[in-house]
């Protein structure tokens, strides 16, 4: 097959293709221009300053945490409850399970969100925080499965007969044996989850009504208010995500080792 | 307290039984993995299930575990039916094949967690867990993880895991089987040690003949779903009940011949090797269908009359002998011990004979 | 054993969440696309009429046709800018596959939106790349066709997207079997046609896999093509969108998110006869993989 360094050199233009737009925000969030363009002029914190002292923001964040904490426990345990179902017990039909949760993925966003926006309608359910959140859920239950699926798939079966043999009922054994075991796959499901709910914009913005949490203020605001402090803006939110995922990811592959 | 040095009852087989199997059968989907077979094992005795991979020998120890259900059929313990009772209310405990070791609890954790169903104060859970520590000489481990500990070490802990619950019978699913030859011996010495003091009652499923004959006061020697013969090592040795048994066991010569008459204890057969009278397995009538069985050790290479012919194919050295391979006439396959510094020459004639009293007669394989 | 019953109810909650929040949705969806708009109000009277117009209508055609068009295009892009990319975690990375994987994925993590900005800021008329290629003295007027053209928001798309290309391959690769490659190249196949005879066919699997989920994630992306293709931007997605919005009429709406779920089913049907014609996916439905 290909050997040699051409194959390196493409990953890295690749890789370098992938992080141009960080890069590019990186750079222009300390720049200290009103115009987001090459020649730099300047090094400086004043954008990220406006930011963290933006009200409006902040209540947008609020509200970020108040969707995003509820979805990203409710996707966790959903898709723990699927997770456990899909690997560990005897199940019939479980492709049939598998096409189940996999189908919130495989439909255009717009399409549910529209959907899910007729329904609501006839059932003359309002939107609110509520609705988005159980939107949300739905959508990020497929990645919660399958980081929590991937997870226990490496747990022993035999650790739970073992389980069994010595005495422990079904539920002491989950309580003792796979549990335990599983708690990494929760966790870096529960980060990936809420980094998910708090990005999502296109779900957020049908079923949201009146509320406003953060990615819809990041859209509005890259409509009618471009600024550099938009720069900040995203590069603080990368980085969180970024630091979610970093301490998900941790987990995750701490859990190889056991 | 663990009961140690416990005196040996071997008077076993004239009470009752603590295991029996009553016609125990299991299939899966068709294919059958135990075909009705009974047995019974003794109070305080240590029996291997001996047999080739598929023979069967698994799918019955986790039928006594608790981890299959019978198909059909019954298994007693103590003059009780096991049936319905789940794995977790047996009185049996089981070391796995892997270990099967909770990575995320330390040793003594793992040693003590079947404790945690008995009523017992945390003083005496955490003495029996050293007990046992100290049975198996692992008690300077006992905060470590289980990925911290070799593969010998990780089994005696599960070993320690299983004896501390008392349980009335212990099975072992292939223990030593990931253990190299020099450790996989210790072991087994350490096992059949274990086994006297504690006078708990030991199943151990292998598929090492050696490792049977070391360690068993009983063999159950399966093929193919059933139980071909139970018997002390000796025995079996001596006299396989049937020609797979002699041939499993190791280094029968396997001849086929007509039985042409019998009287008591011996029957005389016709094979292609020529006529003897040797002893013979019960039930033999005139006319049927038999094997001669003559082990490779008791083949001598004699001069003159007697005995029978073979050509030399192959000659193997074996550091303290030679392993000789010969044909017969009639394509029979022999192989011999020859204890000389020089073998015959590949392609010599020799002449074969043996003692008939040591010779063993078997009934024929039945087709299917 | 009890176990068998405990995989039940376990899964009980996850397809009651899932028939509730997706399945009720679609349903719903599709009932509203056979009925009709009158001005403000919904006429639940089935009628076919809403198929018969997007089907005769040339833009809604047009429309469909493109967006698929795009699908494709950025599907078979990123195929192959992945190829190499996959190949190269899959056999030639030993430790650190984790952190290729996590890293080509990171900039997911960022949000639709603040990709969409960044990549504003690159492409656009005093944008990063123009400038700096002026700055140099590449070019002397900045292109303006690298913002708000069709050309950017395929670029944006293939950015998108590669890393799920990518992770489908490399599950494929992970499955291809080193020894087959050496033995075709000892049996004299040289690159290109040991690709063509043992890679191609042994990981179609995973460029299938792959293909369809660019594909679907295309399909469904209206922010992209309305944000940067500029006039070149409009979508079959963006038009559901304004039917569902400012231009009223759901059941119009619902009757083309219908015809576009029709498509793409047959597309996965499609797919999925593709792989499970394979081994793989003979495999995997053997349980083995």
């Amino acid at each position: 097959m290909r050997r040699g360094f051409t194959p390196l050199l493409w990953v890295w233009l690749v890789y370098g293709f992938m992080y141009l737009p960080i890069a590019v925000i990186t750079l222009f969030s300390f720049n200290a221009s009103e115009i987001i363009a090459f020649p730099l002029q300047g090094f400086t914190l004043h954008w990220f300053g406006q930011v963290l002292t933006d009200a409006r923001l902040g209540k947008g964040l609020g509200l970020a945490f108040l969707v995003s904490v509820p979805v990203a426990a409710f996707a966790t345990f959903l898709g723990a409850l699927a997770a456990l179902a899909l690997t560990r017990y005897p199940l019939r039909g479980r492709g049939v399970l598998f096409a189940i949760i996999l189908l919130p993925f495989l439909i255009p966003k717009v399409i549910l969100a529209v959907a899910q926006l007729i329904l609501l309608s006839e059932l003359k359910i309002e939107r609110s925080l509520a609705t988005i959140i159980a939107g949300q859920v739905i959508i990020i239950l497929p990645f919660t499965t399958l980081i929590i699926a991937s997870v226990l798939v490496r747990i022993d079966r035999r650790l739970e007969e073992a389980a069994a043999d010595l005495g422990a009922s079904g539920w002491s054994t989950f309580r003792r044996v796979t549990l335990p075991l599983m708690k990494n796959g929760l966790m870096a499901g529960w980060f990936i989850a809420f980094v998910l709910s708090s990005s999502e914009y296109v779900l957020t913005s049908f079923l949201s009504g009146r509320h406003q949490p953060l990615s819809i203020l990041v859209a509005s605001d890259f409509r009618f208010n471009i600024s550099p402090a938009l720069n900040a803006l995203a590069l603080m939110i990368v980085a969180v995500n970024l630091a979610f995922i970093a301490i998900g990811e941790f987990i995750r592959l701490r859990s190889k080792q056991t | 307290m663990i009961a140690a040095d416990r005196a040996k009852d071997t008077s076993g087989l004239g009470n009752s039984p603590l295991l029996q199997g009553i016609a125990v059968h299991k299939d899966y989907g068709g294919v059958h993995a135990v075909r009705g077979v009974d047995f019974r094992i003794a109070q305080n005795s240590y029996v291997t299930l001996l047999g080739p991979s598929g023979c069967g020998k698994t799918s019955l120890l986790r039928m006594i575990g608790g981890f299959e259900a019978l198909s059909s059929g019954v298994l007693e313990l103590d003059g009780q039916s096991l049936d319905g009772v789940p794995a977790s209310r047996r009185p049996v405990n089981t070391v796995f094949q892997n270990y099967a070791l909770f990575p995320h609890l330390s040793v003594e954790e793992n040693v003590g967690f079947g404790l945690a169903y008995r009523s017992l104060s945390k003083a005496e859970m955490a003495s029996n867990v050293e007990s046992a520590l100290a049975l198996v000489q692992m008690s300077p481990m006992a905060k470590r993880r289980p990925r911290q500990l070799s593969g010998g070490q990780q089994q005696r802990v599960a070993l320690a895991r299983a004896i501390v619950n008392e349980p009335r019978l212990l099975l072992l699913d292939e223990p030593l089987s990931a253990l190299d030859r020099r450790m996989r011996k210790d072991m087994q010495i350490e096992l059949k040690d274990l086994q006297r003091r504690l006078g708990m009652t030991f199943l151990h499923v292998t598929h090492d003949q050696e490792e049977a004959f070391a360690l068993s006061d009983e063999i159950i020697v399966m093929n193919n779903g059933r139980i071909e013969q139970q018997a002390s090592p000796a025995e079996i040795y001596r006299r396989p009940a049937t020609a797979y048994v002699a041939d499993f066991i190791g280094g029968a010569n396997l001849a086929p011949g007509r039985i042409l008459s019998v009287a008591g204890e011996t029957a005389v057969i016709d094979t292609p090797l020529g006529r003897f009278e040797c002893p013979s397995v019960a039930g033999l009538q005139e006319g049927d269908k038999a094997v001669l069985c003559i082990r490779s050790e008791l083949l001598r290479l004699q001069a003159g009359e007697g005995g029978f012919e073979a050509v030399v194919t192959h000659t193997v050295f074996r550091g303290a002998e030679w392993l000789v391979e010969a044909k017969t006439q009639g394509g029979i396959v022999i192989s011999l011990i020859v204890d000389e510094p020089e073998p015959p020459l590949v392609g010599s004639a020799v002449r074969l004979g043996f003692d008939p009293a040591r010779g063993w007669i078997v009934s024929a394989p039945t087709e299917g | 054993m009890a176990r068998s019953r405990t995989g039940f109810w376990l899964s009980v909650p996850v397809y009651a969440a899932v028939v509730a929040l997706c399945v009720a949705p679609l349903l719903i969806l599709l009932a509203y696309s056979f009925f009709q708009v009158s001005f403000v109000a919904v006429l639940k009277e089935p009628t076919l009429k809403n198929y018969v117009r997007i089907l005769g209508s040339e833009t809604y055609r047009w429309l469909i046709l493109k967006t698929f068009g795009s699908g494709l295009m950025v599907a078979a892009i990123t195929a192959v800018i992945g190829y190499p990319v996959a190949w190269f975690i899959a056999k030639r990375v030993v430790a650190a596959k984790s952190a290729f994987l996590t890293l080509l994925l990171v900039p997911l993590y960022t949000g639709d939106l603040v990709r969409i900005f960044a990549w504003r800021m690159l492409l656009g008329a005093e944008g990063v790349i123009n400038t700096f290629l002026m700055a140099i003295g590449v070019i002397r007027e900045p292109i303006g066709a690298l913002l708000f053209s069709s050309l950017a928001t395929h670029i944006v798309l293939t950015y998108n997207y590669l890393p799920f290309m990518v992770l489908g391959l490399w599950l494929a690769f992970e499955a291809l079997d080193d020894r087959l490659v050496e033995a075709a190249a000892d049996l004299g196949a040289g690159a290109t046609s040991t690709f063509r005879r043992v890679t191609l066919p042994l990981t179609l699997p995973g460029l299938v896999a792959g293909s369809l989920m660019v594909f679907v994630m295309v399909v469904g992306d209206y922010l992209t093509p309305q944000l940067l293709g500029g006039a070149s931007g409009v979508t079959i997605i963006s038009a559901i969108n304004d039917l569902f919005g400012t231009a009223f009429d759901w059941p119009l709406g619902s009757a083309i998110a219908w015809t576009m779920l029709a498509i793409l089913a047959l597309a996965f049907a499609g797919a999925a006869i593709v792989i499970s014609r394979s081994s793989l996916g003979k495999a995997l439905a053997a349980g083995e993989a």
